[in-house]
């Protein structure tokens, strides 16, 4: 419409301009008729007249044309801006100067081309920026540990970061895209599942669940989210998923709540005991001295491995919460050694096994926090002597060089498949192997013995072989 | 009137002995094993009473000795005792009425107790056996 009446406008200028020119020019050659008619000078007067209309004429007309040409190319500029909205892309270019209309054109074409030129420089900003930020946008998803994926209103999959491809288990990473993620986390095939018509039925409320693979929490777990986008279209919700993988963190879970039922059996057994013996030297008189002093001896030996496993609880839960620390005083090792034979011998011989020591005729006495490290000792002893069948053999070998002493313990127990051999050490670890299973065990007792050798900056090896026996060995800087 | 005899099959040592002790001042014959393995080796050559077994024991399990006693054909329906320090862990629910188990003691207890459980349990094994089918 705005075109139409700058068009009228401008046309009607240009006709009025030239009909003020044509009636100046008539006026004059009418003026100039009637004086030399009056003059009486009629082949001059004839002349006049036939020619200056004549070139009149001839000069108008190309004057017009001229014009004419400029208000078509306006016009043809004007059309085809007409049709774009864009600034950039109007197209628009001067005219010649042949007078005010094409200088008043070329004007506005001018500062038009300018604010193109802008628009232009603005839209590449634009462009470059948005580009720049998607990217950034992908690294920030990129990093993120946790598997986020975007679902359209179909449920298929329309963006994904890396770690919902890594974690997707029935797809290659490139065929990711407009799949479903039920069927990309291969969902549909677990037994513990949510169901899946929960999925597609309630679209507009979140859903978080949790799935196992397989039979063991080891094969692997994971927490699934869905949260519907606020936009929802026509056809249904679009869908925000985050997938965690928290598999270690149940299996933490599982070997925490492990470590709570053996420590409560490891306090009860003692307690038990202790109530047993008290209660029946309560209610039976006529109890001999000699079982009295037994049944006394029972309960001082049963409160001493309460407390013992006290300590050890109290020693975990500092390694846990890194407070363990170390007193170290000078110690006599040969005594140590003593103390904790002592200490494994009534197992040793309720077993039966066949116990040798292996030590050098002189022992050094070393700057060493004597209870972690005799905890640490019993630990390998008390481990040798428990997980070795009854009549097996037991040797407790100490050797020493000019920088080191070694404590190995060997045994010819049930020892460890090589699969669990990296696993030893952990924290809360207890093997899969029956026979080890159907002994009480914390889980804790490597765990502590490594890190009390190397809080005395020491080390522990090991060497074993399934069925046939364990070589364990501490290893103690002599000077601290 | 022949004594009552009690087989006790316990791996803890101590507590083997102080349950021997106050069963056999209330009047058992008690026979102690230390192993599952051992207390079926008994239980195959003696006739018992009552059994009372621990339930975490090396080798055979306590469940797996009542399972072995519940499906042979030598005294299957002797009373049942299993010892645990395992409260939470165990099913003792199920354990009792899949194995018939006369009781389950749970560590800690007091000996009293226990030595009255198994005389009630085999007062009415006694009773059952006599009474006419």
């Amino acid at each position: 419409m705005s075109t139409r009446l700058l068009q009228s406008s401008l046309i009607g200028r240009l006709v009025g301009l030239h009909l003020s020119w044509a009636l100046g020019g008539l006026l004059t050659c009418v003026a100039a008729a009637f004086t030399l008619f009056w003059r009486d000078q009629l082949t001059d007067l004839a002349m006049i007249v036939t020619v200056v209309p004549l070139l009149m004429v001839l000069l108008g007309s190309r004057q017009l044309r001229h014009t004419l040409q400029v208000t078509a190319n306006i016009d043809q500029q004007l059309q085809h801006a007409a049709s774009h909205s864009a600034l950039s892309h109007l197209g628009l270019r001067a005219v010649p100067a042949a007078d005010a209309a094409s200088r008043g054109w070329n004007t506005i074409v001018e500062r038009l081309t300018g604010a193109a030129a802008l628009h232009r420089i603005e839209d590449r900003l634009t462009d470059v920026l948005g580009r720049t930020g998607e990217r950034q946008f992908e690294q920030v998803l990129d990093s993120l540990p946790d598997g986020v994926a975007v679902t359209d209103a179909d449920g298929c999959v329309t963006l994904a970061n890396k770690a919902f491809r890594s974690l997707c288990r029935a797809s290659q990473e490139a065929t990711v895209s407009g799949r479903r993620p039920a069927d990309l986390l291969g969902l549909a095939d677990l037994p513990n599942a949510p169901d899946l018509q929960r999925l597609q039925q309630e679209t507009l409320r979140p859903i978080i669940f949790e799935v196992q693979y397989g039979r063991q929490i080891a094969d692997g777990v994971l927490r699934i989210a869905r949260y519907p986008l606020l936009n929802a279209g026509e056809r249904g919700a679009a869908h925000a998923w985050s997938v965690r993988d928290v598999t270690q963190q149940k299996l933490a879970d599982e070997m925490r709540n492990q470590f709570v039922f053996t420590a409560t059996h490891e306090l009860r057994t003692p307690l038990a005991n202790i109530k047993a013996y008290a209660e029946t030297l309560a209610q039976h008189g006529d109890i001999t001295p000699e079982q009295q002093h037994d049944f006394y001896n029972t309960i001082s030996a049963e409160a001493t491995r309460l407390s013992r496993f006290v300590d050890e609880l109290l020693n975990i839960s500092q390694m846990e919460s890194g407070t363990l620390s170390l007193k170290r005083h000078e110690t006599d090792i040969a005594r140590l050694v003593e103390e904790l034979t002592e200490h494994v011998q009534p197992e040793i011989r309720r077993k039966e096994i066949a116990f040798q020591r292996d030590l050098p005729p002189k022992l050094p006495k070393l700057q060493v926090d004597k209870d972690k490290l005799s905890a640490a000792l019993v630990n390998l002893l008390g481990n040798a002597v428990k997980y070795t069948p009854d009549r097996g053999r037991v040797r407790l070998q100490i050797e020493v060089d000019s920088r080191e002493i070694h404590f190995h313990v060997e045994d010819t127990g049930y020892g460890i498949a090589p699969e669990e051999l990296p696993k030893i050490f952990h924290k809360f670890f207890r093997s899969e192997d029956q026979r080890v299973r159907a002994i009480t065990g914390s889980g804790l007792g490597l765990a502590f013995t490594q890190e009390a050798a190397r809080m005395h900056g020491g080390r522990v090896s090991v060497h074993s072989e399934l069925n046939k026996g364990s070589r364990f060995t501490l290893t103690l800087p002599l000077a601290v | 009137m022949d004594l009552l005899k009690a087989l006790v099959v316990e791996d803890n040592v101590p507590m083997a002995s102080v349950l021997a002790f106050n069963l056999h001042k209330a009047g058992f014959v008690v026979v102690v094993a230390h192993s599952g393995t051992g207390g079926l080796e008994l239980f195959a050559t003696e006739d018992f009473d009552v059994v009372l077994t621990d339930y975490q024991m090396p080798g055979c399990s306590g469940e797996e000795l009542c399972r072995t006693i519940r499906g042979g054909s030598r005294h299957a329906d002797v009373p049942l005792f299993l010892i645990t320090a395992k409260t939470y862990e165990l099913d003792t629910e199920r354990l009792c009425s899949e194995l018939q188990l006369s009781g389950v003691l749970e560590k800690p207890f007091s000996p009293k107790h226990v030595v009255t459980a198994v005389q009630a349990a085999v007062m009415t094994a006694s009773a059952s056996a006599v009474e006419p089918r």
